[in-house]
């Protein structure tokens, strides 16, 4: 971490480490390959899951040509940077399924899914996926499935509504709810202390 | 937007700041997929090079 540090508030001026983000916003070159060691696993992961192996490549490139980019705009109050970057691929990925008109396939989904409480296990996990987790370990099974469907695996409810056999109605539910619970949960803790 | 891609990111807006149902998702995504993958040697290079055409020494 460098030793340059924000001062934030006006009277007070409360110091805090620059994260590297603002680091790359400063044009502080140095934070690149921290950065890519830091993240570049993350997105990596995001963009094979998202498009497939054959087009990850270009995918990171694009999610990383857009953070270099667009680091001013950052803001580490709203979100910490996995937060914020995992937002970034997700979007690129959306975007590059659109152009190349690929949609996520539909496979035999396994009735049921503990790797969603295992994978949680010796990873390090941004203070807002530490938030889902507490609101996810709260919805039923189906709901956890529905969301880890529509968001981890990229399919509409349409899709979800097919592979699961539920109602489209309650896919849409299960979605909209397991998401505000997480919403909620996240603004809460914002205001209580920050995204971190 | 229509309720069916509200848990989706929206296309690629580059100016647009994430939203709180992105946040949220970003959040889910994150607690609910594991092990990360290391990035291959010949993408890192590549990005790497890519952003110090972009990231300059120009303090703010």
């Amino acid at each position: 971490m460098t030793s340059e540090k924000l001062k934030t508030g006006t009277e007070s001026s409360v110091e805090r480490e620059l994260t590297l983000i603002e680091r790359v916003a400063r044009g502080d070159k140095a934070a690149v390959p921290l950065l890519l060691d830091k993240y570049g696993p993350l997105v990596w992961s995001v963009a094979r899951k998202q498009v497939g192996a054959d087009a990850a490549e270009d995918l990171v490139q694009e999610v990383f040509l857009q953070i270099w980019k667009g680091a001013d705009r950052y803001d580490p109050r709203r979100a910490s940077e996995a937060t914020y970057i995992t937002t970034i691929a997700r979007r690129r990925a959306i975007d590059f399924r659109r152009r190349v008109g690929r949609r996520p396939e539909i496979e035999e989904i396994p009735e049921e899914t503990p790797e969603e409480t295992s994978a949680l296990e010796g990873v390090e996990l941004a203070d807002e996926a530490r938030v889902a987790a507490e609101a996810l370990a709260e919805l039923k099974p189906e709901q956890q499935k529905v969301l880890r469907l529509a968001i981890v695996e990229g399919l509409t409810h349409t899709q979800i509504a097919e592979v699961t056999r539920m109602p489209l109605g309650t896919v849409k539910s299960h979605t909209r709810r397991g998401l505000e619970r997480v919403r909620t949960l996240l603004q809460e803790r914002r205001g209580a202390g920050g995204a971190g | 937007m229509s309720s069916e891609d509200r848990n989706r990111p929206r296309a690629a807006e580059p100016e647009r700041a994430p939203d709180d149902d992105e946040i949220a998702a970003a959040a889910i995504y994150l607690a609910m997929t594991g092990a990360r993958d290391p990035l291959p040697d010949e993408v890192r290079r590549r990005v790497e090079r890519q952003a110090l055409d972009i990231v300059g020494p120009n303090p703010k």
